[in-house]
This record gives C-alpha cells, structure tokens and sequence, in this order.
C-alpha cells in the first residue's frame, strides 16, 4: 500500500472527509457548530489528538498484540485528549469552558479510533502523520462549513460578532438542535452528489459492504467482523 | 502462557501514559487552581477592583455584626469584602460590600434577594466612597424596605470593618444600634438637632420617645426618653446605670418634655368618649420603652382603669386605645384608623369592627395569645394591634409592678 504523501493527505479533506463522507464523529460535529468558534476549536484540538495518537499507534504497530489493540488505543488516545484537556484549561480557559464536556468526548471520537484502526495499525509513522493531519483538516473544514451556516443564518453573526444586516434574516431553528442535523443531511447530501462523478466513494446499501468505510476496511468482502463493527458503532 | 505479552503491553503503555500525564499535571495543575481561585473571587473583585487574591478569614472570634456571614481578607492589605445578609421588605438579601484600607466603600452588589421590585441594581455601588464618618443611606422611592435593608447591610459592613481591621467600633455607633433592641417601640428613629452634653438627639417617628447618645470621654451612654416621661440610661456594654448617671436623667428629661409631642388630652377626650362617667383621669409615667405614647389612670363607676395610647405602625401609623381594668383585663380597645374602614380591602372572613373589638375584651396577660388581634388578609395590621397591645400589658405590668 504505497501512498503518495500529498494523496493521503488531500485524501482525509474531500474524498474521504470524516465528517461528511465516513459519517464519523457525528455526536461532536453536531453539537459543536452552533457557533464557528467552537467548531474550530473543537476541530484543532481533535485534530491534534488525531495527529499525535496516529504517530504514536503507528510507531508502536508492531509491539501493541492485535488482542489488545483496541483497549491500548483507547488508552493511548484519553492520553492525548487528556494533556489537551488540561493545556486548554490553564491556558485557554476560555475555549476549555465553551468546548464542555464535549472536549472530553474527543476520547470516543470515531474519527480518531477509526483512523487508528483503518490508518495507522497499518502504514508508517509519516505516512500516519499526514493522514492525521488531512482527516483533521478534514474535519476541522466540515465542522467550520456547518458552523459557518448555522451560525450565519441561525444566529445572525460570525464568530460571535453581530453583522448587521443578517439580524433581519435570521433563522433561529439552525442554531438549534434541530436545525443541525438539518444542515449535516443537507451537507452529506450535497457532498454525495459532489463525489458522485469523481467516482468517490458509494454507498451500495446499510449492509457492512455498503459501509462508508467499506474501501479502507482490511477484510474484503467486510463480513461480519465484530470487532469491525465495534469500531463502526463506536 | 501467550496472555502474558498483552497484558504486559497494556500495563507498560497504561504506565507511561500515566507518567506523562502527571508530568503534564504538574506544569498545569497550579494554573488551573489559579484560575480556580480567580473565579471564585470574581464576585469579590466586583466589590474591591483593585483587589488581587482574597483569603476568607475566621469571623467567629471578631464579635462582628451578625449579619456578617462571611469576610473576606485581601492578602495585600488593600482592605476586605464581607458577604452580609439582611432584610429588606422580605429576608434573605444577600450584599457583597468592599471596604478598603481606609475604611472606605469600594463596592457593593446584591447578590441575591427576595424582594420583588428588582430596585437592588440601583442602590448597587451607589454607597462607594462612603465611610462610617460619613455615611448617608441612599433611599430609593418606592423600594423604602429594600433601600433599609441595603443601607443596614452596608453600615453592618463598615461596622465589620473596623471591628476586623483591629480597631473598636466608636461606642455612640454602637449604643444606636442597640436602641432598636433597648426600645424596640421606637419606630426608625431619626437624629434631630443636638444640644447640651448628647452628641446625638433621635426621635421616634411614631412620637414613642427619644434616644440620647452621649459620651463622657472614657464612657459612652445612652438615655431613652418614653413618650410619658419614663427614661433610662444604658452604659457601652447595655448596663443599666440609670441611678448613677442622674445629671443625664435629668437633661434627657428636660429636653424630652419640651420637644415631645403631648398625647394626653386625645387620650383623655377618648376615655371620656369610651366610659361617659371616667373621672380622676390622671397621666402616669410608664417605664416600658414600647409603642406607647400616653398613658392615664381613671375612674368609672367606682372602679380602677387604665388607659394606654399606643402608636404601632402596621400597614401605616396607627392609634390605638387600649383600656384595661385594675384585674388587668382588657376593658375596651378601640383604634382610629381600623382597617375595616379602608375601602380597599373588603373581605376579612367575614369580620366587622365590632366584633373584633370586642375579641380583645376580658383577656389578660395569661390569656392573651395574639390571636384576638388577627385580621385576615391584612398582617401588617394585625401585627401592629398585636403589638400594641402587648406593649399595654407590658406597661401595665410595669405600672402594677412598681406600686406593689
């Protein structure tokens, strides 16, 4: 599996972009784009997580028994979530009090624990690294889209400053709840229609085949593993 | 045997995440308890901002105002917050005050109340600069319970204060703020002109009495002046040292009579009104310091009575005529201004003023227990009969007591 460095990383932001084209990490991306504030922060910090664990589950690939390889993952990335945790909270208390318990969820943020599992058990430390970075960048791009519509058109302002003339126009029910799941449908739905021709990735059906991660999954045809789905659910 | 080498693995990794973590931890930890910290003071920056960190310290042992709940020590010496709670037209009001070094207010801010008019934002900081020396309440129209109840907690701060800072709070502040305990029927006194040895004069606002504050360099004193004439003087420590200290009986008496409104001659044309044949009808002096502002003995039909003026304040300032007979029964109650006669409340379970006039008939002291002065639907008033008329048979007693 030879990769192009720049492939691996452009890959992460469109064809396979976690968030709108693997359909992970959906709990933070919806709960996070009320504002384009949070969303980047959000998408930083799991971006550096993303990051630092690929490095160090790749490094570590052949040591970590494959019996154990999900507990030590999880380990390994509570750790990372763990150190941004409390470097956030000494020194940005700010972002720390914004992001919430939501910041401690990065933990079972599937993106993390899927690339661990689908990226990094299985390619090089630099070759990890820079999957780390375009699935970040990936993500932190589909959390700031979302976060940029619902909060220009739900709230009337960006980045917490009021503009003007969106105060008339605003429509509340994108700020809320409601309105994010509105605008992830819409957003995989425009992005399914974007990837269509390129020949992107498709979904056959809800079986595991028709899995958006179907492509990257080691055991073609994708029976039913359970441990595959254990990562798929999470 | 082949279990061994994952549970090694996870143990090992489990470990150096761990050592890592607390290496992160101690680099962190102490910022983050720093901003704890900060937090935590922020509502007492908000009352001292030039404040940097607060210590609270023990309150138990100061002998500070007990609406002081907690205080709070800026650890440069820049002065202190203290947390005190007081009682505007409901309980429960809770002020942060910041007193600096000097003793001046640097801010204060009312954290909680009951009261529901939301006028507490107004009164806010508006006491800062202020000093013990110069305090001056700020009363807002139409908040007057909320504005007493601010302006109480900001002088219980100040009083804090120079307690906490070492210092002795000036007797004379102190016997004021006993004259509501000494003479609880002296409603807000407020200070008028001083003269002769009192550094301060307070007259009741419902005519009771006055109080005099006086001090002799060493001593402080203070004298209270009923209405009929009765006085007492109080030394710093709240002794009676009314025997010793004739030359202050004496002047306090002096200035009372002449400025103290006479009720005598209403009380004597409501006797008349109340018992057609009273005869004899004599002032006497009483030594209770209630709500009373006449009171006279006389004779109807061959018997012993006593008649008791008293001016409690209920909804507003009443009058109210208590008679009662040489048993110590009541004999007739009446009042000028019942609330029965006050169109705006029309439904008192069915009650009229006859009828509760004649609840108070007969009870005396053993069997008095309140309950005669209620009037449903109106507390205020209620409460003011009730204590009108427990200030009667205080009086009486006292009356009683002194002849035997």
């Amino acid at each position: 599996m030879k990769n192009n460095k720049l492939s691996i990383l452009l890959r992460g932001i469109i064809a396979e972009n976690p968030v709108l084209i693997l359909i992970l990490g959906t709990c933070p991306t919806l709960a996070v784009t009320g504002n384009v504030t949070s969303a980047l922060s959000m998408g930083l910090a799991a971006t550096v997580v993303l990051i630092c664990s690929n490095v160090v589950i790749s490094a570590l690939r052949k040591v970590i028994p494959d019996t154990v390889r999900v507990p030590c993952y999880i380990v390994i990335i509570a750790a990372f979530v763990t150190a941004v945790q409390m470097l956030l909270q000494a020194f940005l208390p700010s972002i720390y009090e914004m992001l919430g318990v939501y910041l401690a969820l990065i933990v079972v943020n599937c993106v993390i624990l899927g690339r661990a599992e689908m990226f990094a058990r299985k390619n090089t430390v630099l070759d990890s690294a820079f999957d780390g970075l375009g699935m970040g960048l990936g993500f932190i791009l589909a959390l700031f889209l979302m976060a940029f519509i619902r909060e220009v058109f739900g709230n009337g302002s960006f980045m917490g400053i009021e503009l003007g003339f969106m105060q008339m126009f605003k429509i509340p029910v994108l700020s809320a709840a409601p309105g994010g799941f509105l605008v992830y449908g819409i957003l995989i739905a425009v992005m399914n229609k974007l990837t269509e021709k390129k020949g992107g990735v498709k979904k056959k059906s809800f079986s595991c085949e028709g899995c958006p991660s179907a492509s990257v999954c080691v055991n073609k045809p994708c029976l039913n593993n359970e441990k595959k789905e254990e990562v798929e659910n999470a | 045997m082949k279990n061994i080498k994952p549970t090694i693995v996870l143990s090992c990794i489990c470990m150096a995440v761990a050592l890592i973590l607390s290496a992160i931890n101690m680099v962190t930890g102490p910022i983050i308890e720093e901003q704890r910290a900060a937090a935590a003071n922020g509502a007492l920056i908000e009352v001292m901002p030039d404040g940097g960190n607060f210590e609270e310290i023990d309150i138990s042992t100061l002998g500070l105002p007990e609406a002081i709940t907690n205080a709070y020590k800026e650890t440069s010496g820049k002065g202190y917050v203290f947390r005190v709670v007081s009682t505007g037209y409901k309980s429960g009001m809770v002020i942060m005050v910041g007193v600096n070094s000097e003793g001046k207010i640097t801010g204060s801010k009312c954290l909680e109340t009951q009261d529901t008019f939301g006028k507490e934002p107004q009164i806010d900081n508006s006491y800062n600069g202020q000093s013990l020396a110069d305090f001056a309440p700020n009363m807002i129209s139409g908040a007057t319970m909320t504005s007493n109840g601010y302006r109480d907690a900001v002088s219980n701060a100040l009083q804090g204060f120079t307690l906490a800072s070492g210092g002795k709070l000036d007797p004379a502040i102190a016997l004021e703020a006993k004259i509501s305990e000494l003479a609880p029927g002296f409603v807000n006194p407020a200070a008028v002109d001083a003269s002769g040895s009192f550094k301060k004069i307070l007259k009741a606002s419902n005519d009771a009495g006055f109080a005099y504050i006086s001090s002799d360099g060493e001593n402080a004193f203070l004298t209270l002046v009923n209405a009929t004439g009765g006085c007492v003087v109080y030394d710093a420590e709240g002794n009676n040292v009314t025997d010793a200290q004739a030359a202050l009986v004496e002047e306090a008496k002096a200035h009372a009579a002449a400025n103290q409104k006479s009720y005598s001659d209403d009380l004597s044309s409501k006797i008349s009104k109340l018992f057609a044949d009273a005869s004899d009808i004599a002032p006497v002096e009483v030594s209770t310091f209630g709500t009373l502002v006449s009171a006279s003995t006389f004779k109807s039909n061959g018997a012993d009575y006593y008649a008791f003026y008293s001016r409690s304040v209920g909804f507003h300032q009443m009058d109210v005529y208590i008679i009662i007979d040489a048993n110590g029964a009541i004999a007739k109650i009446d009042a000028k201004q019942f609330i029965f006669d006050e169109e705006y409340f029309s439904n008192f379970g069915g009650m009229d003023v006859g009828s509760y006039k004649a609840g108070f008939e007969g009870l005396t002291t053993e069997t008095w227990t309140g309950d005669a002065a209620v009037i449903a639907t109106a507390t205020m008033t209620s409460n003011a009969m009730k204590q009108s008329t427990e200030d009667a048979f205080a009086a009486f007693n006292a009356i009683k007591g002194g002849a035997q």
